[in-house]
């Protein structure tokens, strides 16, 4: 991925690195994270596992919400991957495909049809998105 | 060579947590080996500070003129706010046998740690500055070597007015010297405990990587009592704090410009962005270096 296709953005003191075509997304989800995310207010997490981590917006958010927590995310796309490892919170274990073993998460974010329901004990996050006029844009997850 | 260790802790026996902090750390402390040295070494020793002093340097000067003069091969100073890792001093011993001839600061909080530990898979980092008060040990003759420094080579009102963490930061940049960070470390702060220095929001608070993250770093508790563990490369993690060469400039009796410029480049450029809470490195300082 050349420089001309990443946009560098400031996010909450973080400076992550975020693909053009999905900077207009991010400039209109992560100021919102707090609130997008406040089910999980409150919920403790050692173990936080992000199976459709993309360039690791939700990673950042992760580490601030619980400083003490470790990371593991899944990208498998080569491009999103360079950008998430320029992105993810120290200590983050990024890996090519889903950790056999779920049940050591304390949270797992996901998208819809990643993860079947009942089949880990973590609190889990489902995003899901839509195109609109040949944009992607996310709805407000779903969290069990 | 058998380990043995003279520890001084300074408590703060006016504040009630902080008894009950102290005596929970001495009972993990004890017994001091399991497997007692010979009886030709030197005793295990403990000093505990309690006098109620007005300012830390007090403290800091009465535990310092006590260690220095201790038989034991290193010694050892704690904050009375501290988790311990059960097996203290055998798993101080593995890593002192490993690296006997270093300053090893065991409040291992740098920013990038988890990074190291985990995907670098390292057993240590060194820094240039990041020597942390609540708990670091020493080779008691590069103990001795650093006080007489300090009497030679930091100018008197430094003593009163640099903490005595800081003071031994700037021995370790005057001197070319690294600090080693343990990966994963052996203490943490009680934070229930609230700090005296006022450091409670202080960023990295936390250690990074503890004896309880070995699901996730893959170790045991065991493995961290064998030397063999420990043996490895450090990364080099270069300066933590934007004015620790400024400090030197200032308060060191006759400044080594040379050191001093190595200590501004010491910048690990691969582990910045891991300043992503807050980049002290990064932060503004006190304006151009000027050498005195």
């Amino acid at each position: 991925m050349d420089e001309w296709s990443r946009v560098p953005m400031k996010v909450d003191g973080s400076m992550l690195h975020l693909p053009r075509e999905r900077f207009e997304l991010a400039m209109a989800i992560i100021p919102r994270h707090g609130k997008r995310y406040a089910a999980l207010d409150g919920v403790p997490a050692r173990r936080v596992l992000d199976l459709c981590a993309g360039a690791g917006e939700f990673l950042v958010h992760a580490a601030k919400r619980w400083p003490m927590c470790w990371l593991d995310a899944v990208e498998p796309d080569p491009e999103l991957r360079a950008l998430l490892e320029a992105n993810a919170p120290a200590g983050t274990l990024i890996l090519r495909e889903r950790p056999a073993d779920l049940s050591v998460y304390d949270v797992i974010r996901t998208a819809e049809g990643f993860v079947a329901p009942g089949d880990v004990h973590a609190r889990i996050v489902v995003e899901s998105s839509f195109s609109l006029a040949g944009r992607t844009l996310l709805e407000d997850p779903v969290i069990a | 060579m058998t380990p043995t260790f003279a520890l001084a802790i300074p408590h703060a026996a006016h504040l009630e947590n902080r008894r009950q902090a102290l005596a929970r750390m001495l009972q993990e402390l004890a017994p001091w080996f399991p497997d007692r040295p010979p009886a030709s070494e030197p005793p295990q020793r403990l000093f505990v500070f309690q006098e109620r002093t007005k300012s830390w340097c007090e403290w800091a000067e009465a535990i310092w003129a006590w260690a220095v003069g201790q038989p034991t091969t290193h010694v050892v100073f704690l904050n009375d706010d501290l988790r311990l890792a059960p097996g203290f001093w055998k798993k101080l011993s593995a890593m002192v046998r490993a690296v006997p001839d270093q300053v090893i600061g065991l409040a291992a909080v740098h920013p990038a740690a988890r990074h190291l530990a985990r995907v670098e898979k390292r057993r240590w980092y060194t820094s240039a500055d990041h020597l942390i008060g609540p708990g670091w040990c020493a080779p008691t003759s590069l103990f001795q070597t650093f006080m007489a420094w300090r009497e030679h080579q930091l100018r008197p009102a430094a003593k009163t007015k640099v903490s005595e963490d800081i003071q031994v930061n700037l021995w370790h940049i005057d001197q070319g010297r690294r600090i080693w960070h343990p990966l994963p470390t052996i203490l943490d702060h009680e934070l229930a405990q609230g700090s005296t220095y006022g450091n409670d929001g202080h960023l990295y608070r936390r250690t990074q990587v503890s004896w309880e993250d070995g699901d996730v770093c893959r170790f045991t508790l065991d493995d961290l009592e064998q030397p063999r563990f420990w043996f490895g490369e450090p990364a080099h993690v270069g300066r933590y704090f934007s004015n620790t060469p400024y400090l030197a400039n200032e308060w060191l009796v006759d400044p080594n410009e040379d050191r001093i410029a190595d200590a501004l480049r010491d910048i690990a450029v691969p582990y910045l962005k891991f300043f992503h809470l807050g980049d002290p490195v990064a932060e503004t300082h006190a304006g151009p270096y000027v050498p005195r």
